[in-house]
């Protein structure tokens, strides 16, 4: 449990979201698939939620077999650029990875390919900057 | 008028035929019906039974349409069940503008498609075409023999009307032509008098074994940029009162090359 | 010290030009090695981060930014020299109106103000469909609603998979998802496109 230590992390791309009350184009966001996602929190979307969810994102069209982490799931999410990392819960369902396979993103030696994860703006300011939309990272629980 | 009405249910059970396929075979979309306006109108449990009976119902009325013309079959019950079907179309059409107006219409094919002004169009052009079979005099197979271009033809027209006013099936029409358009003609964003956007050198920066080094220590986003011969030069706030001010290749790509300096820097003053 | 000698000074200590000896007055350090092991931040995940903040700027005062946060919290944001400020490019704090959207990450002081490090103005990320391309303009589509994004001359970029990102846009195709970075204008669904990012250029 923790950061860039558990047994089979994940990598892929992470990017991030607005959910809950906000302004701009993403204000009917809701709170998200569990109901209770704000920008403030830390918090991400995950596309193994629920089966439902899955249907939606379907990362296996990307060949990738991701586990059922239902919502308040706590993740440790790796920035590969610097190794800063953050934790965040479950709370929505996304982001759609089959829209999206074989997109990849490089730091160095290290990549990460398709869409695995959305981070609210708080959590992912905590590792990144807004302004960089995606970038590679570790997944661990 | 006698060909226009009674071919009007070779059209409804057309529709409804590709409707109720949807509805019934598609799992992720009996799935998905949790997203559209339906999990309001019925909650988001049973919103996918519900899904699952209205397409039951589509192709019990298509079935009734086709079945018009066979002796001991009234041949307007089709047409009957058709009015109230699109009614009910257009009421829940309505009822989604009032009470659930982000949510997707879940009419007649898998794809998540926003209610809009087509979506009223289509549901009040079967409504339209519903209460002309029930007009129609003669049943669909006498038309059809006695005057099958004409029968066929108004299919057709109401068919590709039909096509027209639905987004579901834009990404199988009218997205090719756009793209068509683009190839034949010059691509409409081809060309512009463009920099080198801050962008492409902040990714060439992030891929870089230099950021990596200071990466955890900034603290800020980009505080300045300016172009210094064949670097740009990037800055940033860093911890401990410094800031980080990076080199990057500025007209070839090559993170490896990219430098860093971490400055001492007095406490930021207040704007 | 003024803007243009201290971008000298900046630019000798990383290049290692002439002007050595202004650097050395700032004293240039070396950068630290890279952390071993990945920093974690120690905040609850259900909880609120306290050294974020998002909102409307409802006020600004001096230095200071009056942001009513989307869930009605007033928050009281102040910038400083050594703030950077998004708003479609790093821009100055004059750039900040009335009405504008943002998203702010600092250190919360003791009397609630937020000293904010990095303040990202009118930001939006979304992932969307291009449903048509015309001159100097993407039609988007966003869970379904419509969304302009405007080209920006110089300034927006695409990325095509994992090549370097470019500020050629033709290569972008109607029907394609492609996430987008952008600066939402204001009470409107319109954005200014920073960062498209294409993934798959096929077709």
């Amino acid at each position: 449990m923790g950061c860039a230590n558990s047994a089979s992390p994940a990598y892929g791309e992470m990017s991030w979201f607005c959910c809950g009350s906000a302004w701009g184009p993403c204000s009917s966001a809701g709170g998200g698939a569990c109901g209770n996602c704000t920008s403030g929190s830390h918090q991400c979307a995950w596309p193994h939620a629920s089966a439902a969810c899955y249907s939606i994102t379907q990362p296996y069209a990307c060949g990738h077999d991701l586990a059922l982490r239902g919502c308040g799931h706590v993740f440790y999410i790796t920035n590969q650029c610097t190794g800063g990392c953050v934790s965040a819960s479950v709370a929505d369902c996304g982001p759609n990875t089959h829209q999206f396979c074989g997109e990849k993103h490089c730091c160095g030696s290290t990549c990460g390919t398709d869409r695995m994860i959305d981070l609210t703006p708080s959590a992912f300011s905590a590792i990144a900057s807004l302004s960089s939309g995606l970038l590679p990272c570790r997944i661990d629980s | 008028m006698t060909v226009l009405t009674a071919a009007q249910p070779l059209l409804l059970a057309g529709v409804f035929v590709v409707s109720a396929r949807v509805k019934l075979t598609g799992r992720d979309a009996r799935r998905r019906a949790a997203g559209t306006a339906l999990a309001r109108l019925v909650g988001k449990d049973r919103a996918p039974l519900a899904y699952g009976v209205v397409g039951a119902v589509e192709a019990a009325a298509a079935v009734l349409l086709l079945a018009g013309g066979i002796p001991g079959v009234p041949h307007r019950i089709g047409a009957v069940a058709s009015v109230a079907l699109a009614a009910g179309f257009l009421g829940y059409l309505l009822y989604a503008r009032l009470f659930a107006p982000d949510s997707s219409c879940g009419c007649v094919s898998a794809r998540q498609s926003p209610i809009t002004w087509r979506s009223y169009a289509r549901a009040g052009v079967l409504l339209a075409a519903a209460l002309a079979a029930v007009s129609a005099g003669t049943a669909w197979p006498a038309v059809l023999a006695g005057r099958p271009y004409a029968a066929v033809g108004v299919v057709v027209v109401e068919g590709v009307a039909v096509l027209l006013l639905s987004p579901e099936a834009d990404e199988r029409w009218l997205f090719p032509l756009r793209r068509l358009k683009t190839r034949i003609r010059p691509h409409p964003l081809a060309g512009l008098a463009y920099d080198l956007p801050l962008a492409s050198t902040l990714r060439q920066l992030e891929a870089s074994d230099a950021y990596r080094q200071v990466g955890t220590r900034l603290r800020s986003d980009v505080l300045e940029y300016w172009d210094e011969g064949e670097w740009r030069i990037v800055s940033y706030r860093a911890d401990a009162d410094a800031t980080a001010v990076f080199a990057v290749p500025r007209l070839r790509y090559d993170p490896g090359a990219v430098r860093v300096a971490v400055v001492d820097d007095p406490e930021p003053v207040p704007v | 010290m003024d803007a243009i000698d201290r971008r000298r000074l900046l630019t000798s200590a990383v290049l290692g030009t002439a002007g050595i000896a202004g650097a050395t007055a700032l004293g240039s350090l070396a950068p630290e090695a890279a952390h071993a092991a990945p920093a974690q931040l120690g905040v609850d995940p259900l909880a609120d981060d306290p050294n974020f903040a998002e909102g409307r700027v409802t006020g600004i005062k001096d230095a200071m930014l009056l942001v009513t946060g989307s869930d009605t919290v007033l928050h009281r944001i102040q910038v400083t020299s050594g703030t950077s400020i998004w708003k479609l490019h790093p821009t100055t704090f004059e750039a900040v109106d009335v009405g504008d959207g943002l998203y702010a990450r600092g250190v919360r002081l003791g009397d609630g103000t937020l000293a904010a490090d990095s303040l990202w103005v009118n930001i939006v990320s979304m992932s969307v469909q291009i449903t048509a391309i015309g001159n100097g303009w993407l039609h988007l589509d966003h869970g379904g609603s419509r969304v302009v994004g405007h080209v920006v001359p110089g300034r927006t970029a695409a990325v095509y998979r994992d090549a370097p990102t470019t500020g050629d846009l033709s290569k972008l195709r109607v029907g394609r998802h492609v996430h987008i970075i952008g600066a939402w204008r204001p009470d409107t669904n319109e954005v200014d496109l920073a960062t498209v990012y294409a993934g798959t250029v096929a077709g």
